[in-house]
C-alpha cells in the first residue's frame, strides 16, 4: 500500500509466528492522518486486534513494532521506535519506546512497522529485509545474553533482541537494540513466550520526504537550536540524565528506601556530577542524537568500590576546595553508563551508595535483558518485606553485595528470583504489604518520589502504561526539575498534566526523543531561577488551570511554537498540515485509544491510585501537604479529560476525536 | 563559616566540589565563592538555584555560621 505522505515507507507487515505468513497490514492515509505513527499508531491497530482479556503469553497476543514519520529522516533526536503490546507485568496496554538502530533499518528495509501474532513452535529470529522476510533457527541463540546475542547475529543490521530474563518470561524482561532498551512493561517476557529470540532488519531504501529543501533546512535550524539551549546543549551532554540526582534530592523528590523518603544523605556518591567526574570516557547516546546524553564508562572492577567517592564529600577550612574530580581512567572494558532512574532505583532506593557496583549492575542487567527500573523497585520492595517480617527472604537494604547473584537468578527464575520475577504487586498478593509496593498498575514507580512533586504522584496514578514518570505527563519538570511552581498544591496539575501527557504522547508518535521538547522552556528563565521572570512564572503556574482547561476543551492552537520545531520538522516531512493544535490532538486520540484497549483489558476507576504509603503518610512528618491529594485531582483529570466518573471516555469524546467511526466496535 | 557545594555544571567548570566562605547572606556567599573559584564576578552562579540546609533561598536569605548552601545548575528531565 502506498502513501501520498512522506516519512513512510508505506508498508507495515503482519507476520505469523504459528504458521509463518507474512502479509500487509493495510494502515490508510487517512490512519497516518490522525495516528502519525509510533505508540499511537499502536494503540490503534491493537483496539482493532485485541477484543478482550488475554493471557499476555499466549499466542493470542500481538507485539506492534511502529516507527515515526521522522525516525529514519535526519531529524535531531528522532532514531525512536516504538513496541507495545499487553504486558505481562501490567496486564494492560504498556508501549516501550527505544532509541537503538533497529528502527531505521527496519525502515530501510522499507518497513513502518511490524504486527507479530501467534507463537513459533522453537526458538527463531526474524531477518526483514527489503525482498521479504525470513525465519531462522534460532536455537543456537537461546540462552545468549542480549551483547552475545548481537554479536552473533549479521553484522550492520539493526537487531532487536531479548536475554534470558524474556526467555525466562521475567515479567520486566525488555529488549535491547545496540546499547540502548525499550525497558519497560515486560515486553521482552511476550518475545520469549512466542519464542521469538530477535528481530534483524536491513535494507538500502531512503525514507523519502515531502519537501526535500524545507526538511533540510528546518533540520539544521532544529540541530543548532538544540545546542544553543541550556538543557539539551549543556545539561544533558555534559551530565546526562543523572544530572538530575541533586536537585532531586535538595528537593526531596529523590526516592530512598522503597519510596520512605524524598532524601539520601549519600547522594553525591552516585549523582551525575561523580559519575561524569569518576567514571565518563565520552557521551554515548541514540543512533543519531546530537545531544547525546548517554554515558560511555569502563567497566569497573569488582571492588572498586564508592570509598573514593564519598570521601571527597567531606571537607573544611575557607575559602578553599576539596574534591579533585580525578577520573578512574579508562581501564576496563567501555560500557555504556547507568541513566539517572537506573541509578536512584539500585542506589538510594536500595540505600546504596556504591556508583562503580551500580555501573556493573547495569551493564549485568542489560544483558540479561531486563529493566532496571522493576528490578530495583521490585527489590526494594523484598527488602522492606523481610524488614517487617512479611516474607523472609535475607534482603535488606544497604547489604547488596549479592545482588549480582540476585539479578543472575532473577533472569533464569531460581531459588527466590522466580518470585522476584513476577514484580512488587504479585508479590505484595503473596505476601502482604500493598500498601508499601510502589507500583500503579503492577508497574514499579520510577525515580521521583511524588510527595514531593504532587502533580506527578496524578500522573503516575492515571498514567495507562501505569508507574512510568513519562507517560505520566512528567509534571516534576513544572514542579521543581526545571520551573519551580508550589510541588504541593495540587491547583491547575490536572489540566496541566493532560496537555504534557498529549504533548508527549504525540511527540514519541512522531518518532522523536521527549528530551527534544525542553526546548520549550525559554532559556532567559532556565537561566536565571532567582530572577523575576522566573519568580513570577512560577507564582502563576498554579493559576494556570482554567485557560489550560479551556485550551484543552477548543483544541485549537493554530501556531508553531518556539522552542518545538517538531510541528514545522513534521509539515516539512510527511506533507501534513500540522500545528501545535493538531499534535496535541493526535497526542489525545493516542492517549484515549490506549485507554480504551485497557478499558477492555478491565482497567477501572480503582486501577488509577497509589499505593497508600504516598496518598496517607506525610513525608515529612507534621506536615500534611507533603502526601499526594490524589482524590481531588483525580475527579479533576477525569472531566477535563472528559471521562466518566469511572474513568471511561465518553461516547461523545471518542466522537469528536474521531475515534468511534475510526474503531467501529466501540 | 558556611560551607557552598556546587552541583551541575557549576562544578564541572569548577573542578572544585565545595568552597567554605564568610557570609552573611546568600549573595555574600555567591560573591565570596565566585572569588574563591576565580571567577570575574558572581554572574554566573547567579544561574543556580540555591538551597540553604535544604530550604529553597533567595539571595537575600540571611546566613548564619555551619549554614550549608547547595548551589544547582538549571536542569530538566531524565
Amino acid at each position: 500500500m502506498t502513501t501520498r505522505f512522506g516519512g513512510y515507507m508505506g508498508r507495515m507487515l503482519k507476520i505469523d509466528l504459528t504458521t509463518r505468513e507474512v502479509s500487509e497490514y493495510p494502515i490508510s492515509d487517512e490512519q497516518r492522518e490522525l495516528y502519525l505513527g509510533g505508540k499511537v499508531l499502536a494503540a490503534r491497530i491493537l483496539a482493532d486486534l485485541i477484543t478482550g482479556p488475554l493471557d499476555p503469553f499466549g499466542p493470542e497476543n500481538v507485539i506492534v513494532v511502529t516507527t515515526g514519520p521522522l525516525t529514519g529522516t535526519g531529524a535531531p533526536m528522532a532514531s525512536r521506535f516504538n513496541v507495545s503490546s499487553i504486558s505481562p507485568l501490567t496486564g494492560l496496554l504498556a508501549s516501550s519506546n527505544c532509541g537503538g538502530s533497529f528502527g531505521l533499518h527496519l525502515k530501510k528495509a522499507g518497513c513502518d512497522g511490524l504486527v507479530i501474532t501467534g507463537r513459533a513452535d522453537a526458538p527463531v529470529w526474524v531477518e526483514i529485509a527489503e525482498d521479504g522476510v525470513r525465519f531462522h533457527d534460532a536455537s543456537d541463540l537461546w540462552g545468549m545474553t542480549t551483547g552475545e546475542t548481537q554479536a552473533a547475529l549479521p553484522p550492520r543490521t539493526g537487531k532487536l533482541v531479548i536475554g534470558p530474563a524474556g526467555e525466562n518470561r521475567v515479567r520486566y524482561a525488555g529488549l535491547v537494540s545496540d546499547d540502548r532498551m525499550a525497558a519497560r512493561a515486560g515486553i521482552g517476557a511476550v518475545f520469549g513466550a512466542k519464542n521469538l529470540k530477535a528481530l534483524v532488519a536491513h535494507g538500502r531504501k531512503v525514507v523519502p520526504v515531502a519537501r526535500q529543501e524545507q526538511v533540510r533546512s528546518r533540520i539544521k535550524g532544529w540541530a543548532q537550536e538544540l545546542r544553543a539551549h541550556p538543557i539539551t546543549g549543556n545539561q544533558l551532554p555534559r551530565l546526562g540524565t543523572a544530572g538530575l540526582l541533586a536537585g532531586m534530592h535538595a528537593r526531596r523528590m529523590l526516592a530512598t528506601r522503597n519510596f520512605s523518603r524524598g532524601q539520601f544523605e549519600r547522594f553525591d556518591a552516585v549523582s551525575g556530577e561523580t559519575l561524569a567526574e569518576a567514571h565518563l570516557i565520552r557521551n554515548g547516546g541514540c543512533t543519531g542524537c546530537p545531544v547525546h546524553c548517554g554515558r560511555e564508562v569502563s567497566l569497573p572492577e569488582e571492588g572498586a568500590g564508592a570509598g573514593a567517592a564519598e570521601a571527597e564529600c567531606a571537607g573544611a577550612g575557607a575559602p578553599r576546595a576539596t574534591g579533585s574530580g580525578q577520573k578512574a581512567g579508562p581501564k576496563g572494558r567501555r560500557v555504556k553508563g547507568p541513566e539517572l532512574e537506573t541509578i536512584v532505583l539500585l542506589g538510594p532506593n536500595l540505600e546504596n551508595a556504591d556508583l562503580p557496583a551500580i555501573i556493573r549492575w547495569n551493564h549485568l542487567l542489560d544483558e540479561l535483558g531486563m529493566d532496571s527500573i522493576s528490578t530495583g523497585g521490585t527489590i526494594a520492595f523484598a527488602m522492606e518485606l523481610n524488614e517487617k517480617g512479611l516474607w523472609e527472604n535475607g534482603l535488606r537494604f544497604g547489604e547488596v553485595q549479592d545482588l549480582p547473584r540476585l539479578f543472575e537468578d532473577i533472569a533464569h527464575r531460581r531459588g527466590i528470583g522466580d518470585l522476584l520475577a513476577e514484580g512488587s504487586r504479585r508479590l505484595a498478593e503473596r505476601f502482604g504489604g500493598m500498601g508499601f509496593a510502589m507500583q500503579v498498575k503492577g508497574l514499579e514507580l520510577p525515580a521521583y518520589e511524588p510527595r514531593a512533586a504532587v502533580g506527578q504522584g496524578l500522573g503516575y496514578a492515571v498514567s495507562n502504561r501505569g508507574g512510568c514518570h513519562l507517560n505520566a505527563g512528567y509534571l516534576a519538570v513544572l514542579e521543581g526539575l526545571g520551573l519551580e511552581m508550589d510541588p504541593q498544591t495540587p491547583r491547575a496539575k490536572a489540566a496541566l498534566t493532560m496537555l504534557m501527557q498529549d504533548l508527549m504522547e504525540a511527540i514519541s508518535a512522531a518518532g522523536n526523543c521527549l528530551f527534544s521538547s525542553y526546548d520549550v522552556f525559554p532559556a532567559a528563565l532556565l537561566n536565571r531561577p532567582n530572577g523575576l521572570l522566573a519568580r513570577a512564572v512560577n507564582r502563576l503556574l498554579p493559576w494556570v488551570g482554567g485557560p489550560v482547561a479551556l485550551i484543552l476543551w477548543l483544541r485549537w492552537m493554530p501556531i508553531h511554537l518556539p522552542g518545538l520545531p517538531l510541528t514545522h520538522a513534521l509539515e516539512a516531512v510527511t506533507g501534513m498540515k500540522m500545528d501545535l493544535g493538531r499534535l496535541k490532538l493526535i497526542g489525545e486520540r493516542g492517549y484515549n485509544l490506549e485507554r480504551l484497549v485497557n478499558t477492555r483489558l478491565g482497567v477501572t476507576a480503582a486501577d488509577d491510585d497509589l499505593p497508600e504509603r504516598l496518598k496517607s503518610v506525610e513525608q515529612v512528618p507534621g506536615d500534611p501537604r507533603t502526601r499526594v491529594p490524589l482524590a481531588p485531582m483525580k475527579r479533576q483529570y477525569y472531566r477535563l479529560r472528559g471521562w466518566t466518573p469511572d474513568g471511561v471516555p465518553t461516547p461523545a469524546l471518542l466522537r469528536r476525536l474521531r475515534i468511534q467511526r475510526e474503531v467501529g466496535a466501540w | 563559616m558556611v560551607t557552598v557545594r556546587l552541583f551541575g555544571t557549576l562544578r564541572l567548570d569548577a573542578g572544585r566540589r565545595q568552597v567554605e566562605v564568610d557570609a552573611a547572606t546568600v549573595a555574600e556567599a555567591l560573591e565570596k565563592t565566585a572569588a574563591a573559584l576565580g571567577l570575574p564576578g558572581a554572574g554566573p552562579l547567579l544561574q543556580a538555584a540555591v538551597f540553604v540546609n535544604g530550604e529553597r533561598a533567595g539571595l537575600r536569605t540571611p546566613l548564619k555560621a555551619g549554614d550549608v548552601l547547595y548551589l544547582l545548575s538549571p536542569a530538566a528531565g531524565g
